[in-house]
This record gives C-alpha cells, structure tokens and sequence, in this order.
C-alpha cells in the first residue's frame, strides 16, 4: 500500500522538496504504515508473513525521520554503515570493499572523525547524519527524509544537501539510477536547498500527499 | 543570588574532554538559548546540568561542580531537586512519561507535589491559555502523540508540578509566538530555561556558545 502510494505520487530519479505544514508529517505517515500496522493488526504474526513484508518495504524504502531514534547494531559507525550495505544484499556480513565504502560515504559526509566511534556515543545530529548513511548505503528505491531541519545545525544541513545533489558521489557509489529521493522541509532552509538546483533538478511539493489513515 | 551556577566543569565520555572548564550562570529569569555544532556537547551539558550526568550515566571525566542555588547537582541526589528542574529531552522523551496521558499525570502531581490543588489547577489554566492545543492533548494517549506533542505535554506536567529551571534539548521544533509567550511567563515568575534548537534565529535572547569543548557567553 505505501509503496503503491508513494510510486502513485513520486516518479524514479527524481528529486523531490516537500513543504511540510507539520514537522512530522511525513513521519507519521511513514510511521503507521511501517510500523503501527504489525503493531496492531498483526501482532501474533510478528515474525510471519506480515513482519516478513514490512522488512521488504524497509529495504525498498530507505527512512531518516526525525521522530523516530535510530537504532544502531554494530560496534563502529563505519561497520554499521558497511552492514547496512550487507543486509541490502542479503548477506550476514559485510566485506572489506564495503568497509572502503562505507569509509568513503563517511569522508564524503566530512563525518570520517566518528568512524571508529561506537553508535551509540552519537550526539542526536551525529546519529541522524550516520542513520542516512545507513539508508543511503542501502540503495533504496525511495530514501525519505522526513524532515531535514531536524536536530542539524545549517552546515550540516547543507553539507548533507550537497552531499545528496552531487551526481559525482552517486555514481561513485553505485548508485541506481532510478531512485527518487523525497525531502521534507519546514520554512527557511527553503533557499539553501534551490540553490543546489544547478546540479540537479528539484521538483518542489506543497503539500505531503499520502495521508494518515487509519483504513 | 543565582539559580545556576557552573565552575569550573570538565566533562569528558572517554579520555578527551568534550566540555573544558566551562563556567557560566543564569540570574532569575534568564532564558538562554544553547547553540552549537552537531556533537559540541549541548545535550551533555543540559544532562550534567539536570544531574542525568553523574547520577545515571558517568563518562571517564569530571570535575568542576554545578550548583542550583546553594546546591551541588553533581553531588546531591536528584530528588533533592524535585520539582525544580524540568528536563525534556530530544529522545527518549517516554521514559520520562509515567502515565497513559498528560490528564492521568496531573493525578500524580497532585499526589507526590506539596502545591494545593488550587495553584496547580492556576497553572494549568496559564499553560493552556498560551499553548491552546494542550487542551485537547490532555485527554490524549501518549502512544498516538507526536514527538513535539510529547515534549509539550512532559513540559506541561514539570509546569504544574512548579519547576522553575527547564532544560529543553531539540524538544520543541517550531518556535512560534507560543514559546514565546512562554519565555515571558517564565520571567514574570523568575524562572529560567536553557533550550537548543538549531532553527530558532532570535537575537535578543542571551545566548551561550559551546564550540571546542568552550562555552563562550
């Protein structure tokens, strides 16, 4: 259902600016339909079909909210990172060029200082910037960010646009080409954003158009 | 006298010290607004100034000492505090909610606060006169909250429980006339609050900047 939307809404390889009216509009949404519906439709099923199907729509669907803490696994940033690669790929374990990858989305985020640092160390916008990585590394068909101007200050902000508006880094990654990257916004970060425009082309959303539902 | 008073602290989670002699202090009725890159050290020091820090989670550094009023936070226990110090945290923000909804939680106010229930129920009249939509969140689960609704409600109920220095961490992400309004209310009553926020561009508030482990004011 929330791919089905999301398709319906967003085209592949494009890149799309949502104005938010809420901070955590999109949050929400993305929130119910990931997780609140194996919560309360299907809780004896939680590791059967339904959890099984929720785990694919997180592969397909890359998510860094601001409302929800990210949980982190491994003993390194850089091994988290590297692991979010394996797991996209179905392997148990990660290998050493993905290591070197996941080392170089951490230079290209200027974040090569916390490579070695244990996840949970993270200050709040340390572990929004590594969680994107994380879902970055997975190469999913649509990588929300639920809201940008949560929890990180301007520079990393607009390190991070930059980061996501440079084709050279995508392609340096492997990265599919039609993914379509959906970002949500609150008020003056606007103008940092279109000034990214001359590498890519921005499409610009007024509204968030998936709605909460409880049907 | 002041409400706040930090000498001299040093703070560090591992061998490095992320907070270096940092000194600072609040007169009554001072809002300050905490600024600072991404992993400078402002939830920390928001945790050492609530006492989060030493009392239940400890780096490998510390020394100097933070004193609200007359007392050591970082060597009294932290109900000496109650209802003093409001923390609301950027995460986690549900281990600080103790009850299924804010309504249920003026139940519990009521019972472990020495306030008469006419000065709690004043102060809940003031609250929801300048933050209208916790009216309708009183009655509201804290499951289906958002993360903004929870920090309004965890400051709602430290409000009525009386506390006088608030200590908000990325808890409040749109700032409006409402939070505003909240500031002169805390200064009508000599109260205080440090908040961070990234977004908020207001410059008549005093401001104190940590960058490389220093707080500048």
């Amino acid at each position: 259902m929330l791919l089905n939307l999301l398709e319906y809404h967003f085209k592949p390889a494009s890149k799309y600016l949502v104005r938010l009216q809420r901070h955590d509009e999109i949050d929400s949404v993305l929130k119910h339909h990931l997780y609140e519906r194996i919560e309360s439709r299907h809780r004896k099923d939680l590791w059967g079909t339904e959890a099984k199907r929720v785990i694919d729509l997180g592969r397909q669907i890359g998510w860094v909210s601001g409302n929800i803490e990210p949980i982190f696994f491994a003993n390194t940033v850089v091994e988290e990172i590297a692991e979010s690669m394996a797991a996209a790929k179905n392997m148990l374990d990660f290998d050493d060029a993905m290591l070197t990858n996941a080392s170089n989305l951490l230079k290209a985020l200027h974040l090569s200082h916390l490579a070695h640092q244990e996840p949970f160390m993270l200050s709040e916008g340390e572990s929004k910037l590594v969680w994107f990585l994380c879902q970055y590394a997975k190469c999913p068909r649509f990588l929300v960010i639920g809201n940008l101007n949560n929890a990180l200050s301007s520079s990393r902000t607009q390190t991070l646009l930059e980061f996501i508006s440079n084709p050279d880094l995508q392609s340096h990654s492997s990265r599919e080409e039609k993914q379509c990257i959906i970002i949500g916004y609150i008020k003056d970060e606007f103008e940092n954003i279109k000034k990214l425009d001359s590498h890519q082309r921005w499409i610009t959303v007024k509204n968030w158009p998936i709605p909460w539902t409880n049907k | 006298m002041k409400t706040l008073t930090i000498q001299d602290l040093t703070f560090g989670w591992l061998e490095e010290p992320l907070l270096k002699q940092i000194t600072a202090f609040l007169n009554p009725g001072d809002i300050v607004h905490l600024k600072g890159e991404n992993g400078a050290g402002k939830t920390t020091l928001l945790k050492l100034i609530a006492g989060q820090i030493p009392h239940f989670t400890q780096g490998t550094l510390l020394s100097g000492d933070i004193h609200i009023g007359q007392d050591s936070i970082l060597t009294m226990p932290p109900g000496h505090f109650f209802p003093s110090i409001a923390f609301i945290p950027g995460r986690h923000i549900d281990f600080f909610l103790f009850t299924e909804n804010p309504e249920q939680e003026i139940l519990v106010t009521k019972a472990i606060s020495d306030s008469c229930l006419s000065e709690i129920e004043n102060r809940r009249i003031q609250f929801c006169d300048i933050f209208r939509s916790m009216n309708a969140l009183r009655d509201t689960p804290y499951s289906i909250m958002t993360l903004a609704q929870k920090a309004l409600s965890l400051t709602y109920v430290y409000f009525l429980q009386g506390a006088r220095l608030y200590l908000i961490d990325e808890a409040i992400p749109e700032f409006d006339h409402e939070w505003l309004s909240f500031f002169d209310l805390l200064r009508s009553d000599n109260a205080n609050m440090i908040f961070t926020c990234h977004q908020f561009k207001n410059n008549g508030l005093k401001t104190w900047v940590l960058k490389d482990g220093v707080l500048c004011s």
